[in-house]
C-alpha cells in the first residue's frame, strides 16, 4: 500500500469502498466503477494488493495455534470453584 | 479450526447446545454445565485476550475476568447474541482495561512479547511446520512478528475488529454482537483498521530495509 495520499479524486471515495472489494461484499455496480479505476490507478492497486496481503497474512494467523498452559486451565478451574454461585431470580421463586 | 466454523445449520445447533448448559447453570446452579461453556470457549477467549494483548499474562487475566464474570452474570444473559458474541463481548471490555491499567505504556505502540526465532509467541506455535524449510519458518515468523507490531500500533476498538474478522473468522454480524456496535460501524472500523496496520506494516518493512 502507498503511503501517498491520493492524487486522483476519486482515490479517497473508492479506498472507502476497498475492504468490501476486498472481502467480496461490493455490490456489481460499484465493482465495476472500482475496476475500471484501478486499472488506470497504480496506486489504488497497490493499495488493493496491500489489502490482499494484509488479508492472507491474518488468514496466516488464524492457523497459528495459540493455547493456554495447564497450570493457568487448573488455576482458573481451581478459582471458579471458589466462587460462590450467583443467585438466580428463577431459582429464588421455587 | 472447527471452532469458527460458522455455517447456518452448525450455528443453530451450537446455540441450542449453548443455551442447554446456559439453563442448567442458572436453573440448576449446575457447576459441570459452567465447566463445559469453560471447555468450549476458553481457547477462543484466550486467543483474542493474547492477540489484543500481547502477553501471556494479560491474556490470562482476560479469560479470567471473562469466566468469573460470566459466573456472576450469566442469569441476565438472554440469548439474544450467541454465548460465544456475549463472551468475547466481556473479554473486549477487559482488554481495553487492562491497556488502561497499564499506565508506562506507550500510547500508541504496545510492544508484543518477543517471538523468537521460532516466531512462537507465549504458547503459540508457527502452523505448519513440517511444510516449510528452516528459511521460510524464520522469514513467516519475521513477517508476523511484524504484523504484530503493526497490530499493536494502531487503537484497540479497531484492532478487535480485526482481530476478530480476520484472524477469528467471526461473520460481520457475530462481530457487531461482540463488540455492541451496529454491522455498518463493524465495515467501517474494519475498513480503517486494514489501512492504518497495513500503512504501519509497510512503514516497519522499509524502517527494516533501510537499517
Amino acid at each position: 500500500m502507498a503511503n501517498k495520499k491520493p492524487e486522483h479524486r476519486h482515490c479517497a471515495k473508492l479506498l472507502e469502498r476497498m475492504s468490501a472489494y476486498v472481502d467480496g461484499e461490493l455490490g456489481a455496480d460499484c465493482c465495476g466503477e472500482l475496476e475500471k479505476h484501478l486499472a488506470e490507478c497504480p496506486e489504488c492497486r497497490s493499495t488493493l494488493e496491500g489489502m490482499r496481503r494484509l488479508a492472507s497474512l491474518c488468514r496466516e494467523c488464524r492457523e497459528q495455534e495459540i493455547r493456554q498452559s495447564p497450570e493457568f486451565k487448573a488455576r482458573l478451574r481451581a478459582l471458579l470453584t471458589e466462587q460462590e454461585p450467583p443467585e438466580s431470580p428463577r431459582r429464588k421463586k421455587r | 479450526m472447527a471452532d469458527s466454523d460458522t455455517t447456518p445449520q452448525r450455528n443453530a445447533d451450537v446455540r441450542r447446545e449453548d443455551g442447554r448448559l446456559v439453563d442448567r447453570f442458572r436453573e440448576q446452579g449446575d457447576r459441570a454445565a459452567f465447566q463445559q461453556i469453560i471447555e468450549k470457549y476458553e481457547n477462543r477467549i484466550y486467543r483474542f485476550g493474547f492477540r489484543m494483548c500481547g502477553h501471556r499474562e494479560d491474556a490470562e487475566d482476560v479469560v479470567q475476568d471473562t469466566f468469573i464474570n460470566a459466573f456472576r452474570y450469566l442469569k441476565d444473559f438472554r440469548g439474544e447474541a450467541s454465548l460465544l458474541s456475549w463472551l468475547l463481548r466481556i473479554a473486549s471490555s477487559a482488554c481495553i482495561k487492562k491497556r488502561r491499567l497499564r499506565k508506562n505504556e506507550p500510547k500508541q505502540l504496545l510492544e508484543f512479547e518477543d517471538s523468537g526465532e521460532t516466531g512462537a509467541v507465549g504458547n503459540a506455535a508457527p502452523s505448519s511446520p513440517g511444510r516449510l524449510t528452516p528459511h521460510d519458518r524464520v522469514a513467516q515468523a519475521e513477517v508476523q512478528e511484524l504484523l504484530r507490531r503493526a497490530m499493536a500500533a494502531i487503537p484497540a476498538n479497531y484492532r478487535a475488529v480485526l482481530v476478530l474478522r480476520e484472524m477469528e473468522g467471526l461473520s460481520g454480524k457475530e462481530t457487531a454482537e461482540a463488540l455492541g456496535i451496529s454491522e455498518g460501524a463493524v465495515k467501517v472500523r474494519l475498513h480503517r483498521a486494514r489501512t492504518m496496520v497495513y500503512k504501519a506494516f509497510e512503514s516497519m518493512i522499509h524502517g527494516k530495509q533501510e537499517a
